[in-house]
C-alpha cells in the first residue's frame, strides 16, 4: 500500500512536470518539422525533420540583428544599473548624512510606481528628448531600478563597517575604498543583482516596442513578435523556430545560473 | 579637505540614481499626470486646453473601460485562487526527501524565467485548430477551433498561459516559508499519529499565512498589471488587441490602445491614474498588513 502510494505520488509529480514543459518540447518538434505545413493536426503525420526552418529564419531575416541589439542593449542597461543601483543602495546603508531619510522614502516610493503605468509617461518624455528610434531610447530609461537600490542597499546593512574603516586608514579614499574594497567583497549581491535584471531586460516588450519603430533597432522579444505574428503566422513551423530563437537564450542562462536565480527571487521577493 | 570629500560621498554616491530616476520616473510622472487635465494632441501640443477632469470622466464613462476592467476582475478571481492553490500544493510535494528533487524544482521554475511574447505565441500555435491538444479535448465535448480567435475560449488560454509561467515563482515563495517551520512540529505530530491531510491542514497551512499573504497580494498586483501575453495573444494575425469581442482586453492594455493606436495621450493619462490609484491603495493595505505581522 506504501509503495503504492508513493509510486502514484511520483507518477503525479512526473506528470505535472510534462505538462509543464509540454510547450517547450511541442515547439523544438513543431520547429524542427519542414515540410511546409499549415495545421498542428498534420504536424502529426510527418515525416520530414531538419533544422531547416532555424536556418531560413537566422538567415533570411533580421534575426542575427535582433540578437546582436538584444545582447548590446542589455549588457549596457545590466552593467549601468549596477554602477548606479549600487552606488545609491551603498550611500543609503553606510553613511549617516542629511535627507538619508527622505532619499530612502523617494526610492520606495519610485519601486511602487508599476512599470506598466509608466509606459505612457516615459513614451512622453523619451518623444520629448528626441531618443526615440535610437539606441539611446532602448537603453536610457531603463538603467536604474529601485528594486536593485532596494537590494543592495540590504545587502550593506549587515556589511562590516570594519572593513571600510580599515582601508581608510590605510590611505584609501571614500570611493577608492568603495571600488576596490567593497565592490570586490559584494561579488555575491552584484550577482543576483546581475541575473534579476539582465532577465527583466531580456523579456522586455511592451515599454521598448513604444520607443522603437524601426526593424534595424528592434530587440529579439520585439522582432520576434513582428516574424511570429505577422509575416510567417501560416507557417506554423517557421513561427515556431523564431519562437524557440527567442527562449533558447534564457534556458542556457537559467540552466547556467539557476540555483542562484531560484534562490535570489526568494530572498528578495520576501525581504521587498 | 578628506572630511568634507567624506561628507559629500554619499550625494556623490546617490547622483547618478536621482538623476536617471528624476529624467525616466519623476518628470514623467508628473508630465503624464498634467496631460490627462489637457486635451492634448502630439501634432501640436502648445496648443492643448485645459480641460479639468474630463478626460477622466471619459475613461470612467467609457463602457469599453469597464469591460477592461470587468475582464481584469474576472482574471483575478480565477488566475489569483488557481495560483495560490498549485503553488502551494507544488511547494509541500517538492519539500518532501523525493528523488529528482532539484530536476522538478528546476522545471517549474523554468516558466517564470522564459520571454512572455514567445510563451504568448506559442500558446496560440498549441491551442490552434486541430492541434492534438483542441482536438483531444473536441472529444470530450469542446469546440474544434483555434483558441485565440473564439470566445471565451481565448480568455482561457490567457488564464492558461498566466498561471503555467507564474506557478513557478509561488511555488518557490512557499518552499522558502517552509524552510521557517519546525521539523519538531510534525514529528510531535507524527507521535500523535495525525495523519498526512491533519498535518497539512492544521500545521502546514496555518504557518504558512505569513507567505499567503505574501503571495495572495503579489498575485493580485501582477494580475491587474497584466499585458505581455492577452497583447499576443489577442493580436496575433494582426487582430485589435483584446480580440475576440474585447474579451481578453485588459485594463493596461486599453490604457496601450488609447495611447498608441488612438493616440488619446490624455485620456490614456488619465486612464493610468485611475490604475495606478488601485494598484496604490493595494499595496497599501499590503503595507499595513505584511507590517502589522512583523511587530
Amino acid at each position: 500500500m506504501k509503495v503504492l502510494g508513493r509510486i502514484l505520488k511520483y507518477l503525479i509529480i512526473f506528470l505535472l512536470c510534462f505538462i509543464v514543459l509540454l510547450p517547450f518540447l511541442w515547439t523544438l518538434y513543431a520547429a524542427s518539422v519542414t515540410n511546409d505545413l499549415d495545421l498542428g493536426s498534420s504536424l502529426l503525420k510527418t515525416d520530414k525533420y531538419g533544422i531547416d526552418n532555424f536556418i531560413y529564419i537566422l538567415t533570411k531575416g533580421d534575426v542575427w540583428i535582433w540578437f546582436k541589439n538584444s545582447i548590446f542593449v542589455v549588457t549596457v542597461i545590466t552593467a549601468l544599473n549596477l554602477l548606479i543601483n549600487t552606488m545609491a543602495g551603498y550611500a543609503l546603508a553606510q553613511f549617516r548624512f542629511k535627507g538619508r531619510q527622505i532619499f530612502f522614502l523617494y526610492v520606495t516610493g519610485i519601486m511602487m510606481i508599476p512599470a506598466q503605468v509608466l509606459v505612457i509617461p516615459i513614451f512622453l518624455v523619451s518623444s520629448n528628448l528626441g531618443i526615440t528610434n535610437s539606441y539611446l531610447g532602448l537603453i536610457l530609461p531603463f538603467i536604474y531600478n529601485p528594486f536593485g537600490v532596494f537590494l543592495m542597499r540590504q545587502y550593506f546593512l549587515s556589511f562590516p563597517k570594519e572593513i571600510v574603516e580599515a582601508a581608510e586608514i590605510d590611505g584609501l579614499g571614500v570611493y577608492s575604498s568603495f571600488f576596490h574594497i567593497v565592490l570586490p567583497l559584494a561579488k555575491n549581491a552584484l550577482m543576483t543583482q546581475t541575473i534579476l535584471i539582465f532577465v527583466w531586460n531580456w523579456n522586455s516588450f511592451m515599454l521598448p516596442s513604444t520607443l522603437v519603430n524601426d526593424p534595424a533597432l528592434y530587440t529579439l522579444p520585439l522582432g520576434m513578435y513582428q516574424i511570429t505574428n505577422t509575416q510567417y503566422v501560416t507557417s506554423v513551423p517557421k513561427a515556431m523556430a523564431g519562437a524557440a530563437l527567442t527562449l533558447i537564450p534564457t534556458i542556457i542562462f537559467y540552466l547556467i545560473f539557476q540555483k542562484k536565480l531560484i534562490n535570489s527571487d526568494m530572498g528578495t521577493a520576501v525581504k521587498g | 579637505m578628506k572630511k568634507v570629500r567624506k561628507r559629500m560621498a554619499p550625494y556623490v554616491f546617490l547622483l547618478p540614481f536621482l538623476i536617471a530616476s528624476v529624467i525616466f520616473t519623476f518628470i514623467p510622472v508628473i508630465y503624464s499626470l498634467s496631460i490627462s487635465f489637457l486635451d492634448f494632441t502630439f501634432l501640436n501640443p502648445k496648443n492643448s486646453a485645459f480641460m479639468g477632469i474630463d478626460n477622466y470622466k471619459t475613461v470612467l464613462g467609457d463602457p469599453l473601460f469597464l469591460k477592461s476592467l470587468v475582464n481584469t476582475l474576472k482574471l483575478i478571481i480565477v488566475v489569483v485562487p488557481a495560483l495560490l492553490v498549485i503553488s502551494i500544493l507544488l511547494a509541500v510535494a517538492l519539500n518532501a526527501k523525493i528523488k529528482f528533487r532539484s530536476f522538478f524544482r528546476s522545471a517549474f521554475y523554468l516558466p517564470y524565467v522564459v520571454t512572455p511574447v514567445a510563451m504568448g505565441v506559442i500558446a496560440v500555435q498549441l491551442f490552434a485548430k486541430e492541434n492534438f491538444i483542441v482536438k483531444a479535448l473536441s472529444a470530450i465535448g469542446m469546440d474544434n477551433v483555434s483558441w485565440h480567435t473564439t470566445a471565451p475560449y481565448a480568455f482561457w488560454l490567457v488564464v492558461l498561459v498566466v498561471v503555467w509561467s507564474q506557478m513557478g515563482f509561488y511555488m518557490v515563495l512557499y518552499l522558502n516559508g517552509l524552510q521557517n517551520i519546525p521539523a519538531e512540529l510534525y514529528e510531535a505530530a507524527m507521535i500523535d499519529g495525525a495523519t498526512v491531510k491533519r498535518r497539512f491542514w492544521h500545521i502546514t497551512l496555518p504557518l504558512l499565512k505569513p507567505t499567503t499573504v505574501l503571495v495572495l497580494f503579489m498575485c493580485l498586483l501582477s494580475t491587474l498589471q497584466i499585458l505581455d501575453q492577452p497583447y499576443v495573444i489577442s493580436t496575433t494575425g494582426n487582430a485589435t488587441p483584446g480580440s475576440p469581442g474585447d474579451t481578453t482586453l485588459t485594463m493596461v492594455m486599453y490604457i496601450y490602445n488609447l495611447a498608441f493606436r488612438y493616440r488619446k495621450m490624455g485620456s490614456a493619462s488619465a486612464a493610468s491614474f485611475i490604475v495606478f490609484l488601485i494598484i496604490f491603495v493595494l499595496s497599501l493595505i499590503q503595507n499595513m498588513t505584511v507590517g502589522r505581522k512583523e511587530e
